[in-house]
């Protein structure tokens, strides 16, 4: 089973790529900071192994399916109120990292809800555009 | 339409940090917290317990038990072990979490067992090596 990245034709990118360039390594960063951006994609990308390794099922906790969504969720802190969302699905024998976002860690407000609805619609969107063209895609 | 595969359009972030001195060891670290927390995950939803009270009975809040179960964050050696004393873990558990395999007994009975008067006799072996012999 291999893992891929969705490549949006509009944008001539991968939206989850794009998120991902957030925690590159810049040449001013501190080592702290250095740290900590390697340790949050490092923590990604175990889990993307490790659903990997059970064939891109959703492995509770780590992956959980989106209700009303054919996608599903893989969740990772960023810092204390805030998590990082990657929505993924399995096509063929491929795991397909469709959208990135990040949203409270706890959220209540309606405003919040319809954001993150946003965001999902978003991904629901992607998939069917890959389906179109299952080719569209880059290697992780 | 052109497969876009061989042609990577921008440089791969997660590709580059895998270059990185600390990746590999806190790739290492990951992956030990995830195999703990789907772990404990599996063994509280077989146990029928909830969040809440695992994190009553093991002295904690529901927030941390949640953020183990994700293998977000690491977990000392003393609330491991309230948890895994509250959930009965056992050495299939451990196991599991630090991958190694427990000996088990298997049973030989018949003509072939070693001890002729009872015609069974016991062995440890690893549960890999019982689907070795073929009495």
């Amino acid at each position: 089973m291999e893992t891929g990245y969705y490549y949006h034709k509009p944008l001539k990118a991968c939206p989850v790529k794009e998120y991902f360039k957030e925690y590159s390594l810049n040449e001013d960063d501190t080592e702290k900071i250095k740290k900590r951006k390697q340790k949050i994609l490092a923590d990604i990308d175990a889990k993307i192994m490790n659903i990997q390794e059970n064939k891109g099922r959703p492995v509770p906790p780590i992956s959980r399916p989106i209700h009303g969504y054919s996608f599903f969720e893989i969740k990772n802190p960023k810092n204390e109120n805030t998590v990082i969302r990657i929505l993924y699905f399995r096509y063929e024998n491929k795991i397909v990292l469709l959208h990135a976002f990040e949203k409270p860690a706890s959220y209540d407000t309606k405003k919040e809800k319809r954001e993150v609805d946003k965001e999902y619609k978003i991904g629901e969107d992607y998939l069917n555009i890959f389906k179109l063209n299952p080719k569209n895609y880059e290697k992780y | 339409m052109k497969n876009i595969r061989s042609k990577k359009t921008s440089i791969d972030p997660m590709a580059e940090a895998r270059k990185g001195k600390y990746f590999k060891q806190y790739s290492k670290e990951a992956k030990e917290r995830i195999q703990l927390g789907v772990e404990i995950y599996n063994q509280r939803e077989f146990l029928g317990v909830s969040q809440q009270k695992l994190a009553q009975e093991a002295q904690t809040t529901q927030k941390v038990i949640s953020r183990v179960e994700n293998g977000d964050v690491n977990i000392g050696f003393a609330l491991l072990n309230r948890i895994a004393s509250v959930l009965n873990f056992n050495y299939e558990n451990w196991g599991t979490i630090f991958g190694f395999r427990v000996p088990c007994k298997i049973l030989f009975v018949g003509s072939e067992a070693t001890n002729t008067t009872t015609k069974k006799t016991q062995e440890n072996v690893l549960p890999h090596e019982a689907f070795n012999y073929s009495y």
